[in-house]
């Protein structure tokens, strides 16, 4: 099944046209992972399907529903930004709280599996000012995954993360994927991107230049390096990685 | 509605945090404390708080909710991101700091001249000072927040506000003499007027004075609005454009904020 279309999307800033035409859809219980060099338009991507850039022309349909005047659907939404920056004098606890009123409820049995997974048990009663960046993208990663998302988008999501915490919260992106999530992630990590995604979408200027499962990619190339396959194709297009 | 009430809720429990207001509200305090102890006479006390109220109310209230929307600028895109309408979050930052900077500002000025609130011609006074600094926090966090929609660039923000708080507390009233003078060979009244109206800091010195009737310090703006109005609708006129400086100002916020990219 189908949980998020894109039909011909197409932002400018100014003068400057970011998104010329982007048409992708992405399925039940998938991994995509959007790549593309500096500039090409990952970040617009993302921001439109969170409603944070409103696009010129297209449609977003996200579980169905068009997401131009509609918030609701964010209630299905989860997402992890590569920077999360929240109120520095909350903690953890109050955060979840405050975003559980607003998303209207939440599992206790979710959230502390998540606490559990991510040894978070000795940070959710401090200020989120004194904590590190990797224990505030811990942070940003529960509160993404908590309230039993059907689309997941994660932006850089192992950024700042030390190696366990990292390979944990990888075991439970493949976890949410066998529950039927989508997951929808960027990274400029390629091994990470190999490990985890099912189907790679490579943006170059705006467009979609190459979509397929890393094996795919790889085979159209002939390199058995995804990251190879991937410096091949930003060659030929005359992208910078 | 319920989201709206937990994201004000949210806020206010922040502001409560932020020792800078705190310490505004000490100035506050300080000041009307300090000019009872001068004087007795509650009228020279109200006119001369009055002074202080143009001059902090505007600078502060401005700048502080400018500051406080930039810093909170990366958790308002969190906020986008989750099922909460854009003009909720909005509407949920401008009342939380609405209601809190006016509230210091009544709690500054109503503490210290409390005892002549036993009166009832001093009580006049004082409520209506009250209201006009209320009305005044309320008018700059509103124009701070338009502000800070507007210009994206922390810097050109915070450069615009502070010129524009000059200006409104400076320069407009020598741009309005400076009319009279070149042109005073012509009936300006009207000009003076329509000059008036766009200065809320004018608009709320006009309120008290007409209020008080107090020909000896009566401005240009001050004189015609009596001449052309009489002091009640004066009064009337200056406080409903006063209203319509906040709402100008907020809907115009709320209107580019929903069109806005972040």
């Amino acid at each position: 099944m189908e949980t998020v279309r894109i039909e011909a999307l197409r932002k400018s800033f100014g003068r400057l046209e970011v998104l010329k035409g982007i048409d992708l859809s992405v399925r039940e219980g998938e991994i995509t992972a959007v790549l593309g060099p500096n500039a090409s338009g990952k970040t617009t991507l993302i921001k439109s399907l969170l409603g944070l850039v409103l696009p010129d022309e297209g449609r977003i349909l996200v579980l169905g529903r068009e997401i131009k005047s509609d918030c609701g659907y964010r209630e299905s939404v989860g997402y992890m930004p590569q920077e999360p920056s929240f109120p520095e004098n909350l903690t953890p606890g109050g955060l979840l709280e405050f975003i559980s009123n607003i998303r209207g409820g939440v599992s206790r049995e979710e959230v502390g599996r998540l606490v559990e997974i991510f040894k978070l048990a000795d940070f959710m009663d401090k200020p989120i000012g004194s904590l590190s960046g990797g224990t505030k993208q811990k942070i940003s990663a529960l509160l993404a995954l908590s309230f039993l998302p059907k689309v997941l988008i994660l932006d850089e999501p192992t950024v700042g993360l030390d190696p366990i915490a990292s390979s944990r919260l990888k075991e439970e992106i493949l976890s949410q994927r066998e529950r039927g999530v989508s997951v929808i992630l960027t990274s400029h990590i390629i091994s990470e991107v190999e490990e985890l995604a099912d189907r790679v979408v490579l943006l170059i200027d705006g467009r979609v230049k190459a979509d397929g499962t890393p094996q795919e990619i790889k085979e159209r190339f002939g390199e058995r390096n995804l990251e190879r396959a991937i410096a091949r194709l930003l060659e030929t297009e005359g992208g910078k990685a | 509605m319920g989201k709206l009430r937990y994201l004000v809720f949210y806020e206010l429990r922040n502001l409560v945090k932020v020792r800078w207001l705190w310490l505004y509200l000490g100035m506050l305090l300080a000041s009307n404390f300090a000019l009872l102890y001068v004087s007795e006479d509650l009228g020279k006390v109200i006119l001369s708080s009055l002074s202080i109220t143009l001059l902090l109310v505007p600078l502060v209230s401005a700048f502080f909710s400018l500051v406080h929307f930039y810093d909170a600028k990366n958790f308002i895109r969190f906020l986008i991101s989750q099922p909460m309408g854009r003009s909720h979050i909005f509407l949920g930052k401008w009342i939380a700091l609405t209601l809190f900077m006016a509230s210091l500002y009544a709690l500054g000025v109503l503490m210290p001249l409390a005892k002549g609130l036993l009166n009832s011609q001093s009580a006049l006074l004082i409520l209506s000072l009250t209201l006009i600094g209320m009305l005044l926090s309320v008018i700059f966090v509103s124009i701070a927040l338009l502000v800070g929609v507007l210009f994206e660039d922390r810097v050109k923000g915070v450069s615009f506000l502070i010129s524009l708080c000059i200006y409104l507390s400076f320069l407009h009233d020598g741009l309005i003499l400076s009319v009279v003078y070149l042109f005073r060979d012509y009936p300006l009244e009207k000009v003076v007027l329509a000059l008036t109206l766009l200065n809320p800091i004018d608009l709320a010195r006009l309120a008290i004075i007409l209020n008080m009737d107090l020909a000896a310090l009566m401005g240009i703006s001050e004189a015609v609005f009596k001449s052309f109005l009489g002091s009640p609708l004066g009064v009337s006129l200056s406080l409903g454009v006063m209203v319509l400086w906040v709402l100008i100002p907020t809907a115009t916020a709320v209107f580019l904020f929903n069109r806005k990219d972040f």
